[in-house]
């Protein structure tokens, strides 16, 4: 067994996690001292993953799904006005979307794990467990946590070897909202998609059906955009793509994020002497923007730190998985693959003015109990999928 | 083995953009950082906390109690401040500074609230030896009749470190409620603070005001308390010549607190300014403890009004006919060897049970009590739950003494607890103990035979949580009689609270006190027939409750009745 891999995976995030304890004791005595207590409680969590047997969560991932979305619709039904993504427990709050990741990971994964499914039912299967959550999130409104749900959904099928004849129909309909505002990228698009039938060698009816999706979405996006979406929604994305013209709002949030990484320089202000935590810079230092508020204060040899170790922990999590002969395994290691480089991405992304703000966290790092005790959720299903697999690869030896 | 073409490529996808993020983030934090920390430190944007109109406080007629008024504030630029300039400033604004808690902090920082109009001018004359400063006009807590609702209200003040641990919307110098119904309905009263931004250059002066829009404070809202703001005044006005005391009415069919009065008392609007640690040390050393809420949390022994619970659980376990004589008074009681004392020497005869109240005969009590024995006593006593905090939307509220038998088993030991402490009990004297709200409480209970928990926001009527007295109904009736014989019986010991055209029930009490004087006390409820105020009043070490606290609570009465009619 790869005791290497095991080692990533317990010294990685708890290098991670102690960054963003440091981090938040810096912003907040309140806010560390709340983490700390969901770091014992994670702890315990992953103690519990790594030691029940796999065989166990395979069938426990349907009622997990099962009260995931259900909270989640509590959670809608619940709240008054505003954003409705928590559910009120006592004194803390909880965050169901974080379980409907698990969820998700643990039910997709036990449907690949059937090899004797079509494509098409995998992808469809797939596909409307992770509709489920998506529409229940993105209804919140969270936009960035519905994301998810789509891209463990895409990558799940891309690495379990889905026929680019159904894939190209996952991929290209978004790449076609996306480029709707560009006439010439979506031009690229709409030819991309036509050499991709020819070179598949796919039917008249494909390729129609295909390029008449693409054109549809295309010249519908921006009415849908003038139409039916939110303000704040449409300021998220144009303070994105101007933030200096939009001082206040989300885009004042990217603004000084920037600030708060460029004026860190190389080795940082040094521990507690960050400027631009506090309201009038960065209101989220310890939520979205955790990882620019490290970066002023541990400067870039900070920020190139948390880069590596998620650069390690992703290709551990991602080599490991690959290596695994149980579909099962394999198909759940893949899964928290990809939740882990999706809320890397998506969040220091963010913080670097790539996205609109964003929403999701960094792993082990952003203040939030239940993120946290889902990765620790994931690091155990990881550790335990290792040691079994390396058990029952030594008899077959 | 899975499909490594699909893996590898999506490990380069996923390092790929990994490395654009990182070439970015070199951009940002190694080539462009002199042009942000340039950013950072010209465009310095400081906000400023700007506290919210507070909630009024309204009576039950909706006359105010408590508003506001602005004050000057001044606020220093924590991380600009020097040494220097802060003890300047100490002397120019006549308040201690402690350098160390300022110096180095990040942001505004309060330092004086309610600074004198000539303080101000002085200050803002020397604007470049403080360019630090921010004066602005915030609201602070006015309450228009001081003192004699201070219990009631509580008092407003700066937030300690538990309530800014326990609450991160909390930040230092916030003001919040810190007793009665301040502290209760705080969430409710206290509304958002907002922001004002300040761009200020390298040495803390201002240099362009709101580069960002300030964000509005949210007013607090208003509550409408069951109190009523002149009986409150006059029950101050008739306390005038004693030092210490209680008044405590409520409306029997409700539950709604009327009067809520607690002497003595300090004048919150000094609390809310902010008093010095070394004032605040004398308020609390001071032995006849102003800060104490006689309301809720004193405990007197409740005397011979604790005369009516032991009849009225004598006549539910069917001990006595209330037309019987069974005891003749010749001004003491025998049990066993031990002899125990009516408070009239002299005797009262023979009494039924209704002279018996009226009169306050300890000897007919004595025998009640020895009749219904000690373990029973306690346990029919405690049924009426007055040993549990009644559960009024106040902080600070006490429940009852009330022992059980482990609890003398204890003190005594097992089996040989005497028999006789139930005699002392069956006329409110000895271990139990309670507050004048549980005195209140009991009154409108015997009044209505039920009424509602007591509450001083006024509510919904749905919304009430009701409690029944623990006896039958004709027991009460009976209480009831006796209680009025009390007021205008011929030789009732309260008919110095009697009222010209208005029907009085009561009940005196004279707790004996081992620190001085009696305590004088009397509750009473009215119209007799048709109940609309229970009271009680407590005359600390004035005597007789007859004398004392009667002719107080008949007028309270009659003032809260007559003022009701117009």
């Amino acid at each position: 067994m790869q005791k290497s891999e095991i080692r990533a995976f317990i010294i990685i995030p708890f290098t991670l996690l102690a960054m963003g304890l440091v981090e938040l004791s810096s912003i907040s005595q309140f806010y560390f001292e709340r983490q700390l207590a969901w770091a014992f409680f994670s702890a315990s969590v992953f103690a519990l993953f790594s030691l029940v047997p796999l065989k166990f969560w395979k069938a426990f991932g349907i009622p997990i799904y099962l009260i995931s979305i259900l909270f989640l619709a509590l959670a809608l039904m619940m709240g008054g006005p505003g954003p409705r993504r928590w559910l009120q427990f006592g004194s803390t709050r909880f965050q169901p979307s974080e379980l409907a990741k698990l969820g998700y990971i643990l039910i997709a994964a036990r449907i690949l794990s059937n090899r004797r499914k079509s494509q098409i039912a995998l992808l469809l299967q797939l596909g409307l467990l992770a509709l489920i959550p998506f529409l229940l999130t993105i209804a919140e409104p969270d936009l960035a946590t519905s994301v998810t749900f789509l891209w463990i959904y895409f990558f799940l099928l891309y690495l379990f070897d889905i026929s680019p004849f159904y894939l190209a129909f996952l991929v290209m309909p978004p790449l076609a909202v996306i480029t709707s505002f560009s006439p010439i990228l979506f031009l690229i698009l709409f030819v991309g998609a036509l050499l991709h039938s020819r070179y598949i060698k796919a039917g008249l009816a494909y390729t129609v059906s295909l390029l008449t999706l693409i054109l549809l979405l295309g010249f519908s996006t921006p009415l849908i955009w003038k139409k039916a979406l939110k303000p704040y929604q449409r300021e998220r994305v144009i303070a994105f793509l101007a933030p200096e013209k939009y001082r206040t709002g989300s885009g004042w949030q990217i603004l000084q994020a920037r600030i708060a990484l460029g004026s860190g320089g190389f080795g940082g202000k040094g521990y507690g002497r960050g400027t631009q935590k506090g309201l009038s810079f960065l209101p989220a230092a310890h939520t979205d923007f955790i990882f620019s508020s490290f970066g002023e204060e541990f400067g870039f040899a900070g920020s190139l730190l948390v880069f590596l170790l998620f650069g390690g922990l992703i290709y551990a999590t991602l080599r490991s998985s690959f290596r695994m002969r149980d579909r099962f395994r394999r198909a759940l290691g893949f899964g928290i693959g990809a939740y882990f480089t999706y809320h890397f991405l998506a969040n220091v992304g963010t913080n670097l003015g790539f996205f609109p703000v964003a929403g999701v966290p960094l792993p082990f790092m952003t203040y939030g109990g239940s993120h946290l005790t889902v990765e620790a959720a994931l690091l155990g299903l990881l550790i335990r999928a290792l040691k079994e697999e390396s058990s029952s690869y030594r008899i077959l030896e | 083995m899975g499909n490594s073409v699909r893996y590898r490529s999506f490990l380069y996808l996923f390092f790929a953009l990994w490395g654009l993020l990182l070439l970015r983030l070199v951009k940002i934090q190694i080539l462009d950082h002199k042009q942000y920390l340039k950013q950072a430190e010209k465009n310095y944007i400081k906000p400023l906390r700007v506290p919210p109109l507070r909630g009024k406080i309204l009576d039950r007629k909706g006359r105010v109690l408590a508003d506001w008024k602005p004050i000057f504030r001044i606020s220093v630029l924590g991380e600009k401040t020097t040494k220097e300039g802060l003890t300047e400033l100490s002397g120019l604004l006549h308040v201690d500074i402690d350098p160390d808690t300022i110096i180095g902090k990040p942001g505004y920082i309060r330092i004086k609230d309610g600074a004198s109009l000539e303080e101000v001018i002085s200050v803002e004359e020397r604007e470049d030896r403080f360019p630090w400063i921010v004066v602005s006009t915030v609201p602070t807590r006015r309450y228009l009749y001081g003192g004699p609702f201070f219990h009631l209200l509580g008092y407003t003040g700066e937030v300690g470190p538990s309530d800014l641990k326990r609450n991160p919307e909390f930040k230092p110098g916030d003001i919040i409620g810190k007793s009665g119904v301040e502290k209760k309905y705080e969430e409710v009263l206290s509304g958002k603070p907002g922001y004002r931004f300040y761009s200020v250059d390298a040495t803390g002066k201002i240099i362009e005001t709101d580069p960002r829009p300030p964000i509005p404070p949210v007013k607090g809202r208003d509550i409408v308390l069951t109190v009523d703001r002149d009986l409150q005044l006059y029950a101050d006005s008739l306390f005038r010549e004693y030092r210490r005391g209680v008044a405590v009415a409520l409306d029997p069919r409700n539950g709604d607190i009327l009067l809520f009065y607690s002497k003595p008392y300090v004048d919150p609007n000094v609390l809310s300014m902010g008093i010095s640690q070394e004032e605040w040390k004398k308020l609390v050393e001071r032995k006849d403890n102003p800060l104490l809420d006689r309301c809720i949390a004193g405990l007197y022994p409740p005397g011979s009004i604790f005369k009516l619970v032991t009849g009225a659980i004598a006549l539910d376990l069917h001990l006595v006919n209330p037309q019987d004589r069974p005891v003749t008074c010749n001004g003491a009681y025998r049990m066993g060897n031990r002899i125990w004392r009516c408070w009239l020497p002299s005797g009262h005869g023979a009494l039924d049970f209704y002279h018996a109240i009226e009169q306050s005969c300890d000897v007919y009590f004595y025998y009640l009590g020895q009749k219904i024995g000690l373990a029973r006593f306690l346990k029919c006593v405690r049924n009426f739950g007055l040993q549990e905090k009644l559960g009024i939307d106040l902080p600070g509220e006490k429940g009852g003494f009330i022992p059980d038998m482990p609890w003398y088993e204890e003190r005594y030991g097992k089996g040989r607890v005497p028999e006789g402490l139930v005699l002392n009990l069956a006329i409110g004297q000895g271990e139990i103990l309670l507050t004048p709200l549980d005195l209140a409480f009991l009154t409108a209970l015997i009044a209505m035979d039920s009424t509602a928990t007591p509450h001083v926001l006024k509510v919904d009527k749905k919304s009430l949580s009701w409690h029944r007295a623990p006896v039958e109904r004709e027991v009460l009736e009976h209480i009831r009689r006796g209680m009025y014989l009390v007021v205008n019986g011929e030789k009732g010991t309260g008919r110095s609270a009697q009222i010209e055209g208005i029907d009085v029930a009561g009940k005196t009490g004279t707790a004996q006190n081992p620190h001085g004087k009696e305590h004088a006390l009397f509750a009473a409820y009215a119209p007799y027939r048709d109940p609309k105020i229970a009271i009680v009043v407590i005359v600390e070490n004035a005597g007789h409750g007859g004398s004392y606290a009667a002719p107080i609570a008949g007028k309270l009465i009659e003032r809260y009745l007559k003022d009701a009619e117009k």
